[in-house]
């Protein structure tokens, strides 16, 4: 974990309200699926925010942001060569087995992380869901590997994600899944008792990002553990019984 | 350059403490923090037995700061004084353990266990945190258990005591007075406000609580406010704070009468303050030709 500061190497809207930062740094250790930034903009006194790497490569990493709020309309506002404050990379982050079959879940913004499976991964295969074609995000992952699932059916199969698990061999795979609380309780139910082994990357509101203040807490697991530190990726055996 | 607080007989150079319940167990912000800057680390609060906190959410953004309600999650003495304290000495910063309990005995037994062991500079007693049902500013409400409680501690610990107030309840001023006439070393001004917001599409409560305890910039001249007012009623030193995130803040608490400050959301944002803040200070004194914090008075 360090602290730097990074310049904007692209801020560009993707999709409806959800944008692509591309900062230039170059972390020295391996960066993990699943591990996050905290980050702040202005240099006076700012919370800083989690966000989620998308991707990473030898000089740039990226972040997938949806702009639902002050700071990340600020953050609409960067343009190549302004500065960001960056400490990361945090949390745990998870890495599959590639002798296995593999399956990275989003939904909505939980897309973010399974980019970086394309690195970790030979033949990662994806479910994604979004409300509808403008908000799905489909950056950074293959097509070819994706099924894709809106809620008005604007864009692939209509519907939750979640529905369609029965038609989906769910045997002895490692399955990567995050998104919305909704979706994890339900994909939490749905594999309980397959022979899948499930990781799944909780969001949270965050103001450390370091195990600090103990205020990132989930309803979902079975312990108040620190969603920084102790996660953001957690096994499925570490949640509730109906969460 | 004199940035030194005295707190009993205890000297902390500089002045300048982390708060408790920002700075975790100090551990957390290595690498972050440079701790040459920093007087003393007040860890988490520690219970007797380790307490899970209060239901998510417990945190929500206001404008100029934080609403939190973790309501004391920690892991409790046996963990702390087991293994985590001979942790937190790696950084060779001395530490404030803040105390708390749900009931006199709870608050008497964790200070007599942490009172024996050597690493530890002294007790931040907490009777403010508006977070939690039991104990807590419940403490601070009822000035006639507060004696007892604070009587008993004092009779009990040899380390400095400090204790921890809300100014959010008018009785702050006697409360503090009660402190020092126990023979308390210090008081810390201020705990967190109380606050709360809601969710307006969900029309719910926007904490898992209902409601937290607001800190941050936003509460900077109420904290002002409750040091200077408490400043011209006590011998023993204050260790102000509330929204400081630079030096100029620190001045005022200095002007307001604090002894030191407390550092807190702030690390939030810039975990190294404290370094930013003693450089600061440092060049306010040399341009106002001071050479020390106690120096910086009002003009009248």
């Amino acid at each position: 974990m360090m602290r730097f500061l990074t310049k904007l190497n692209l801020n560009q809207q993707i999709s409806q309200d959800i944008w692509l930062m591309s900062c230039n740094h170059h972390f020295p250790k391996p960066v993990l699926p699943g591990q996050f930034v905290m980050i702040k903009i202005d240099r006076d006194f700012q919370l800083r925010h989690p966000f989620s790497i998308h991707r990473v490569d030898q000089d740039h990493f990226e972040m997938i942001y949806a702009v639902v709020g002050d700071f990340t309309e600020q953050m609409t506002a960067l343009q190549k060569g302004d500065c960001l404050d960056v400490i990361g990379p945090l949390g745990n982050g998870f890495t599959p087995d590639p002798q296995k079959k593999f399956l990275g879940i989003g939904g909505g913004m939980g897309v973010a992380p399974l980019a970086m499976f394309e690195q970790h991964h030979p033949c990662p295969q994806y479910l994604v869901g979004a409300k509808n074609r403008q908000q799905l995000i489909l950056e950074g992952i293959a097509e070819s590997r994706t099924t894709i699932y809106t809620e008005d059916g604007s864009r692939g199969n209509r519907g939750l994600l979640t529905d369609y698990f029965d038609n989906i061999d769910l045997e002895d795979q490692v399955v990567f899944a995050c998104g919305p609380e909704g979706m994890i309780s339900k994909i939490v139910s749905i594999f309980r008792n397959s022979s899948c082994q499930v990781y799944i990357s909780l969001e949270a509101v965050m103001v450390c990002g370091l195990g600090a203040c103990s205020g990132c807490v989930s309803p979902l697991l079975k312990d108040y553990v620190k969603i920084c530190k102790d996660g953001p990726v957690f096994k499925l055996e570490d949640f509730k019984n109906g969460s | 350059m004199d940035l030194s607080l005295t707190i009993g007989d205890r000297k902390f150079d500089p002045g300048i403490w982390l708060s408790s319940g920002i700075i975790g167990m100090g551990l957390e912000f290595q690498g972050l923090i440079n701790f040459q800057y920093v007087g003393a680390i007040v860890t988490k609060s520690i219970s007797l037995y380790p307490k899970p906190g209060n239901p998510p959410p417990r945190l929500v953004e206001t404008t100029g700061g934080l609403l939190n309600s973790i309501g004391l999650a920690n892991p409790g003495l046996a963990e702390f004084t087991g293994n985590l304290i001979y942790e937190i000495t790696q950084l060779d910063v001395p530490i404030i353990v803040n105390v708390v309990g749900d009931q006199i005995g709870e608050y008497l037994e964790v200070s007599q266990e942490l009172d024996k062991i050597e690493q530890i500079a002294g007790l931040e007693i907490n009777i403010s945190c508006p977070n939690v049902s039991k104990g807590g500013l419940s403490f601070q409400k009822d000035l006639t258990s507060l004696e007892k409680l604070l009587w008993l501690i004092r009779n009990k610990v040899d380390k400095i005591l400090v204790l921890k107030l809300n100014a959010s309840l008018n009785n702050f001023i006697e409360a503090a007075k009660l402190a020092e006439k126990i023979g308390f070393n210090a008081v810390s001004m201020v705990n967190t406000y109380p606050g709360m917001r809601f969710d307006v599409e969900a029309r719910s409560y926007a904490l898992g609580n209902k409601t937290g305890g607001l800190s941050g910039p936003a509460i900077k001249p109420m904290a002002l406010w409750a040091v200077y007012q408490l400043s011209s009623c006590l011998d023993i030193p204050i260790v102000g704070g509330g929204g400081i995130v630079n030096w100029k803040d620190a001045v005022e608490f200095y002007l307001a009468g604090a002894g030191g400050i407390n550092i807190g959301t702030a690390l939030f944002s810039e975990p190294n303050t404290p370094e930013i803040i003693v450089k600061g200070l440092v060049g306010y004194l040399k341009q106002k030709n001071l050479n020390s914090v106690g120096e910086i008075k009002v003009n009248c």
